[in-house]
């Protein structure tokens, strides 16, 4: 969290180039959405026995169980004026990339206002974005094989979300590649579908890089915010 | 020794929540002493644009005038500053304002 929103900064700056970035979450965790309430969004007891952390992001959304080992996420740090104005759409335009990664891996997925990517009408991808005055940071999931059983343990939604989706378990409304191919995907072709992905969602051809010093070091500072009790209970 | 009989402000909190389909969800917690609010919280899985302005909004009603002009007026001051994806701006005037009355009403 601490390094997406180090890379957002700098990029505001002028200081990086257009970003992807893939990563896994070690040990497994949550990330609840900026402006949630962290009663209403986890349930603190079942992460504490459980020895799972959580982090409250910088961007807005829902709280999402990111699986060690059935799931990865992704950060699209770009211009802002490389994309729709309106949020909706830039949504569906980052998306493409989630989509087309599925199409490689052999499944068909669409988009869902305001920011869930389905499968069989089922969640497999959620994104949030935060947007500062010249650039944007789209963060989300993919759930290749997440414990979906674990995920409704450690996620709450709150009472009246359940009722308007109608279903009374948050896992009967999500999905993972795994349990719509029949068969899990490795993590590193899950990591090439995404690589491919992006590079035909966004039309751009992506060049592998080690993290810079600066990135780094700025994210190092952040790291403090991150891990106080003040940001993660701020609601 | 003479006793006074002094009366001290209750603490009154109301919450409002909403939740459309297809959009997301939105609570609003609103505390009053005696005159004054003293706490205004908005949560949820929603979106804001820039999202330090909600932040703001907050701090702002702290200390208002628990009467619904003033709140009103504050409000107009983030409409079309502040974008809402997932809510809408409308929606979280009404909860404010509902829980506003329902204070002032107990």
């Amino acid at each position: 969290m601490a390094l997406d929103e180090a890379m957002l900064l700098l990029k505001e700056e002028g200081k990086i180039p257009d970003t992807l970035r893939l990563y896994v979450f070690k040990p497994s965790a949550v990330s609840i959405g900026y402006f949630q309430k962290v009663e209403e969004s986890v349930n603190l007891e079942m992460l504490d026995s459980m020895g799972i952390p959580f982090v409250r992001r910088v961007t807005g959304g829902g709280s999402v169980y990111h699986d060690e080992n059935g799931e990865v996420t992704y950060s699209v740090i770009a211009d802002l004026s490389e994309f729709p104005k309106d949020a909706i759409e830039s949504y569906k335009a980052i998306c493409k990339g989630i989509i087309y990664a599925l199409a490689e891996l052999g499944l068909e997925a669409s988009f869902i206002p305001i920011n869930d990517v389905v499968v069989n009408g089922r969640k497999i991808s959620g994104s949030a974005q935060l947007r500062k005055a010249r650039s944007l940071l789209q963060h989300g999931t993919l759930l290749y094989d997440t414990d979906l059983e674990l995920l409704s343990k450690v996620l709450k939604a709150p009472s009246l979300k359940l009722k308007s989706h109608a279903v009374s378990f948050i896992h009967e409304r999500v999905t993972t590649v795994s349990r719509e191919l029949g068969e899990p995907p490795s993590k590193e072709e899950v990591i090439a579908a995404l690589i491919k992905g992006f590079e035909m969602g966004l039309g751009v051809k992506l060049k592998e890089e080690r993290l810079t010093e600066e990135e780094r070091g700025l994210a190092l500072k952040l790291l403090k915010k991150y891990r106080s009790r003040e940001w993660n209970f701020m609601r | 020794m003479e006793l006074h009989e002094v009366t001290v402000p209750m603490s009154i909190k109301v919450s409002k929540q909403l939740k459309r389909p297809g959009g997301k969800y939105l609570k609003v917690e609103l505390e009053v002493i005696g005159d004054r609010i003293v706490k205004l919280k908005i949560s949820g899985d929603f979106f804001a644009y820039p999202s330090h302005l909600l932040d703001m909004l907050e701090k702002e009603a702290a200390g208002l005038r628990a009467e619904k002009e003033g709140v009103e007026r504050l409000l107009e001051t983030y409409k079309g500053r502040l974008e809402l994806v997932g809510v809408r701006f409308e929606d979280l005037k009404r909860l404010i304002l509902e829980a506003l009355e329902e204070t002032i009403s107990m």
